[in-house]
């Protein structure tokens, strides 16, 4: 008797409460899913999600894509470099996420060149913000790379963003404000830094010292999917503030990798980071700013014409 | 395990599935089993504390029963006392006392150190032994009797839905409930998971959203301006409350679902019209405890004046070192007490000032300045609990004193963003409307309310820290 009331209840719980519950939710969830991708994450050209959902499910035959980190993101303005630029630079990505993204671009049916910023922390493992990966984790290569950081509920409507829903609103509002310029994929910060404020970054990157580092696997693969195509590759150094330099142990090692990349026939290296930029062109001793950014990319696209391009 | 994870969400239903399958006579094992796994989850080899917690209070337990006078109690009595005490002093306060022993020997010039331990404080040591402490006492006082059913009692010290920060339970209310055969209840079921829903509302909507702009304030105090400090403390006062109180939500909603009454443990108490009655609505479970087992033994407020003072400060200093083995939960504890005091030194002259300016003639207004000032005294206390030590304590009282508010977006946002603040403020108002709901959650629409909370929380629910009070 006490089992049977047990049983009825958990039914009448299960069918009367939990089910109708379950299904509004779900059909909630889909529909806050599909508005949310659409009209906002997909909505953000500078944003990581939509630079790799353009990747991947768009074909623009007659665009040059720039590749590369945060550094690529806020260096590279796309308008000023040549008018079929387009700045897929999403912040963290080295060398594993980089070949990616190059090797989905390798295998379009294209013949423009190919843009890939170059850092000298190139060949770290990073991995970056999940809210770039999640939309996208239907492409085999990113789930891949996203390896033991995915979750099974990322397979869940609307609920695979909890958590990172922020990062695509404030991406939203902030393309949308005049504090900001972006363009084409490129995202780039007005505000000037103080002086006080850059100064106190410059000494700290001083008294942080970096290094130039690749393993022999690295350097033999990226080598290898460098060579694998016939398009023209930019491997390109966007600036550097000076202090990074001061810091960077072993600055001739890496400048010979890239006189090596140089040597590629499709490849073609073009040094900026030693441009002798002001402090006011910086954002910090990495990062160019929005009076940098535009500078550095009229040059890149002088040197691009020069080069017939 | 945290109750925010997916281990849980698969854990938690398929121990209610498995428990109401099982004969009665199974259920505890099953619930100890869930327990012990439930703890084990976090660090396997810290069971065995909660193990011989549970042997030595058991033991004392049935031995304190079979001695007819209290006098032979009492060595059965401070064997478990000590025990618990033990435990807690050696993992919770002894590197604190070695480090204060260092500076007085630093002090008078003596060259010592004094060895620490490296070892990791047991999640949820501070709550189960409190709680089986609380029942060796009530044995030896004569309110209840052992519980002899091993299993049972083990169950009751490591019932994993307050094991790890409450509400810290009674025995007299928890042991008689496992004996009981529970039945799947759809009422349990629909309250437990509206209890649960909005518990989790208040974790990771409110609570880890306050933290990020509490956690860049109070990590940098001296780079804050006055209205930053300020926000961020009221910020602080409405996270810890939501944390906890949430977790206690969770963890009543689990309890009721399998069945069980655990006792509530906040009822709104920043609605609170006076320090005293804060105690009755905040930490309830921990503010009772000290209250049957510190204060009243001390006397409570059936002595000459000074010695109820007294016992008032010492309760309340105690309760502040029960928080954590640092300065700042001593002061945040001293000041409540030195609340308590004020309020009864002063009720002459508060009450009539209150009279001389009328405000009895106005209730509505009197209940709200006393609610305010309740609220601002509370406030100020958080600052010390909040702080990583004391200097940044006094840092902050000292830029919320100065009245310099730089009237910039950039000190106000205390560099997480615009959308940060307002998406806090946004979430600090949901809880505010989350208060027209009956305080007892008993609503006519469960399942809308079920819905809307969940998308609430889908959409502006943040991966937090853990919950606050697992450092405790």
């Amino acid at each position: 008797m006490e089992t049977n009331s047990s049983i009825s209840s958990f039914k009448r719980f299960a069918l009367r409460f939990l089910l109708p519950t379950a299904i509004v939710l779900a059909g909630l969830c889909v529909l806050a899913d599909w508005l949310v991708t659409e009209f906002v994450v997909f909505q953000n050209e500078s944003s990581g999600a939509y630079k790799m959902h353009r990747l991947f499910d768009e074909q623009h035959p007659d665009e040059i894509p720039v590749l590369g980190s945060s550094r690529a993101a806020g260096s590279y303005m796309p308008e000023h470099i040549h008018y079929q630029c387009f700045n897929y630079g999403i912040e963290k990505t080295q060398y594993r996420l980089t070949s990616i993204l190059l090797a989905e671009e390798l295998a379009k049916d294209k013949t423009t060149p190919i843009i890939i910023n170059f850092d000298y922390e190139f060949f770290r493992e990073w991995f970056g913000n999940m809210a770039h990966f999640i939309p996208n984790l239907d492409q085999p290569a990113l789930r891949a790379f996203a390896g033991e950081r995915h979750r099974a509920f990322y397979e869940l409507p609307a609920v695979r963003y909890y958590g990172v829903y922020d990062d695509y609103y404030k991406t939203w509002l902030a393309e949308r404000t005049d504090k900001n310029y972006s363009s084409r994929g490129g995202f780039f910060l007005k505000a000037e830094v103080a002086p006080a404020a850059f100064a106190a970054m410059a000494k700290k990157r001083r008294n942080t010292p970096a290094g130039w580092d690749i393993s022999p696997q690295q350097d033999s693969a990226w080598t290898e999917l460098l060579s694998s195509t016939a398009r023209p590759i930019f491997v390109v150094v966007a600036p550097y503030h000076s202090s990074y330099f001061e810091a960077l142990r072993n600055l001739p090692v890496g400048q010979a990798y890239l006189a090596k990349l140089d040597s590629l026939p499709n490849v073609t290296v073009l040094d900026f980071g030693q441009t002798n930029y002001p402090d006011d062109h910086f954002m910090n001793t990495t990062h160019l700013g929005y009076t940098g950014a535009a500078a550095f990319s009229m040059e890149l696209g002088t040197a691009l014409k020069q080069r017939g391009y | 395990m945290l109750f925010n994870s997916a281990e849980f969400l698969i854990f938690f239903p398929a121990v209610c599935l498995l428990y109401f399958v099982l004969p009665h006579r199974w259920r505890w094992a099953l619930l100890l089993a869930a327990s012990y796994y439930f703890y084990m989850s976090w660090r396997w080899e810290y069971i065995f504390i909660i193990v011989f917690s549970t042997g030595i209070d058991y033991f004392c337990g049935l031995q304190m029963m079979k001695q007819p006078t209290k006098k032979r109690r009492k060595p059965y009595l401070w064997l478990s006392l000590l025990s618990n005490l033990g435990i807690l002093f050696t993992f919770k306060y002894y590197n604190f006392f070695a480090t204060e022993v260092d500076k007085l020997a630093e002090a008078l010039n003596i060259a010592y150190a004094s060895p620490t331990l490296q070892w990791l404080l047991p999640m949820g040591i501070s709550f189960y032994t409190f709680q089986t402490m609380s029942y060796s006492i009530d044995i030896y006082n004569d309110r209840i009797k052992a519980e002899k059913h091993l299993g049972i009692f083990a169950l009751f010290v490591t019932f994993f839905p307050q094991l790890v920060a409450g509400p810290i339970e009674r025995a007299s209310n928890l042991l008689p409930q496992f004996r009981k055969h529970m039945h799947f209840s759809y009422e349990n079921a629909v309250w437990g998971i509206t209890k649960i829903t909005y518990g989790f509302f208040k974790k990771v909507v409110v609570a880890d959203r306050l933290a990020v702009y509490v956690d860049a304030v109070y990590s940098n105090p001296a780079g804050a301006d006055s209205g930053t400090v300020i926000l961020a403390t009221f910020f602080f006062a409405v996270q810890i409350y939501c944390d906890f109180s949430g977790y206690s939500d969770i963890a009543i909603g689990c309890a009721k679902i399998l069945g069980f009454d655990l006792m509530e443990n906040f009822r709104r108490p920043y609605l609170a019209k006076s320090i005293s009655e804060f105690w009755k609505r905040w930490h309830i479970s921990l503010s009772t405890w000290f209250r049957d087992y510190c204060y009243i033994p001390l006397g409570g407020n059936r002595v000459v004046k000074w010695r109820w003072y007294y016992n008032l400060m010492i309760t309340f200093l105690v309760s502040g070192f029960w928080h954590g083995a640092e300065w700042t939960f001593i002061i945040w504890g001293g000041l409540h007490g030195a609340y308590l005091v004020a309020a009864i030194l002063l009720e002459k002259q508060v009450n009539a000032g209150a009279r001389a300016l009328g405000l009895y003639k106005i209730p509505k207004l009197n209940t709200l300045l006393n609610v305010l000032l309740t609220c601002g005294l509370a406030v100020f206390a958080w600052i010390f609990f909040r702080a990583n030590n004391l200097p940044d304590a006094l840092t902050i009282i000292q830029t919320a004193l100065d009245f310099n508010f730089q009237l910039s977006l950039g000190a106000l946002t205390a560099g997480t963003g615009s959308f940060n603040l307002v998406i806090s403020v946004l979430v600090v108002g949901l809880l505010g409307l989350s208060y027209l709901l009956p305080y007892h959650l008993k609503l006519k629409y469960p399942r809308t309310f079920i819905v809307v909370t969940t998308m609430v929380i889908v959409l502006l629910g943040r991966n937090g820290d853990e919950f606050i009070y697992f450092q405790f």
